[in-house]
């Protein structure tokens, strides 16, 4: 199963995830996506989902100087990405659970 | 609020490769470009903290990078432009994107900052050497205005100067390429020897090292001495620093067995022969002593004029 493709209808919901628990940068994003277990997100990828929801007027963002480097631009969620969000989880929750159902009813019949 | 974020401290591998990312992302508005490249700019700076990393083994290719940066931000793919030069702009980034060619790219990145070094040196010392007699007495320093002092500080300078001509935006990439156009025109100009502007009483025939007398037509390998009667007659000729003239190359170069009578260094000339005083110890007896004399930067080909004059019987 390629989960290049899955991986894509999930990455917005994924990314807003993330940004709903506090206010990140790319770079930090990414290294979340990987540590939680999506080991082949795209850079490109991320970057690209986090414009698109800025300019959806999902996401703000501000620069915020680092002591480790240049500054970073942090992105936030703002109410309608919340809205988003929550409309996000709940297709994903009803998903998962017809798609668990199918797979334990294939499991069964074997 | 945004505003972009563009670190100042990219390694020349990850300027090079944002470079590349920025001309994938040409056709989409600047400020658009600007506020994707500086969050790709700040991954850059973290990814690559030296120029040992390979950003295209970490990232893809800059244009795989950009077309799938352009596809999750929903901004489609980038319009072909049609023409001549966006044909060869095709042909270029297929050319570039071969694995050999990423090799050597790869290298030549890992390398450049020596090359930015050497370059700013290359640049004072190859204009040092066509404005300058000797400009390597002092090396590495070249010489200029005559001061291996100043020399240092303009090569200091020029070093800066090509650094940061390397980390140019795009508009000011031409400023860059001039620098290096002008070194390579001041070094192949030097290499060639082909410098008017060093011609001196020592060099007048496009550099070549020959140390000897010149006359207009080129060196001069004997002297005929006259009298005012035009009656053929001897003379010994000195140099400035009292030491004898001798027009056989071969007494110089030390292959001549010298002959000695007399308390006198007998020299075979053509019609005859001449001898030089020798003193006690063997040594031809200067008869004029060293002058307060230092060589001319023979600008102009002047040569300086002695100020005083001692005779030695």
């Amino acid at each position: 199963m390629d989960t290049t493709q899955v991986l894509k209808g999930l990455l917005d919901t994924a990314v807003l995830a993330i940004v709903a628990r506090e206010d990140t940068y790319g770079y930090d994003i990414i290294r979340r996506l990987r540590a939680a277990g999506f080991d082949e997100v795209g850079e490109a990828s991320v970057y690209g989902t986090l414009r698109r929801l800025y300019r959806g007027g999902y996401l703000t963002s501000q620069i915020v100087p680092s002591e480790e480097g240049p500054p970073r631009k942090y992105y936030g969620i703002n109410a309608a990405g919340r809205d988003l969000l929550e409309r996000s989880t709940k297709t994903w929750t009803h998903l998962a659970a017809v798609m668990n159902d199918l797979l334990d009813l294939t499991e069964e019949a074997a | 609020m945004t505003t972009t974020a563009t670190p100042t401290t990219l390694t020349p591998a990850a300027e090079n490769y944002l470079q590349r990312v920025r001309k994938a992302l040409a056709d989409l508005p600047e400020d658009e470009q600007e506020e994707i490249l500086g969050d790709v700019a700040v991954q850059l700076a973290d990814l690559a903290p030296s120029t040992d990393t390979d950003l295209e083994a970490a990232l893809g290719s800059p244009e795989d990078f950009a077309g799938e940066l352009r596809e999750a931000a929903g901004m489609g793919t980038r319009p072909a432009p049609d023409g001549l030069w966006a044909a060869l702009g095709r042909r270029l980034d297929e050319f570039r994107n071969r694995p050999a060619v990423r090799w050597w790219m790869a290298q030549w990145v890992r390398l450049r900052p020596y090359w930015l070094a050497t370059r700013g040196w290359l640049l004072v010392a190859s204009i040092s050497v066509i404005y300058n007699r000797d400009p390597f007495v002092r090396f590495p320093l070249p010489e200029v205005l005559d001061e291996a002092w100043v020399g240092g500080a303009v090569v200091a300078a020029s070093t800066w100067l090509s650094f940061r001509l390397a980390r140019s935006p795009r508009r000011g990439r031409f400023v860059d390429v001039a620098f290096t156009a002008a070194t390579l025109f001041y070094v192949s100009i030097t290499l060639s020897g082909a410098f008017p502007l060093t011609q001196s009483l020592d060099e007048p025939h496009g550099g070549a090292s020959y140390r000897g007398l010149l006359g207009t037509d080129g060196p001069i390998t004997n002297l005929y001495p006259y009298d005012l009667d035009g009656n053929p007659t001897q003379v010994l000729l000195y140099d400035q620093e009292g030491r004898p003239v001798l027009t056989r190359p071969e007494l110089r170069s030390g292959g001549y067995e010298p002959l000695v009578s007399d308390g006198k260094l007998i020299i075979p000339e053509d019609g005859g022969a001449i001898a030089i005083p020798l003193d006690d110890n063997g040594r031809p007896i200067p008869n004029l002593y060293p002058q307060e004399e230092r060589p001319s930067p023979y600008r102009g080909a002047q040569p300086t004029i002695p100020t005083t004059t001692t005779w030695q019987p």
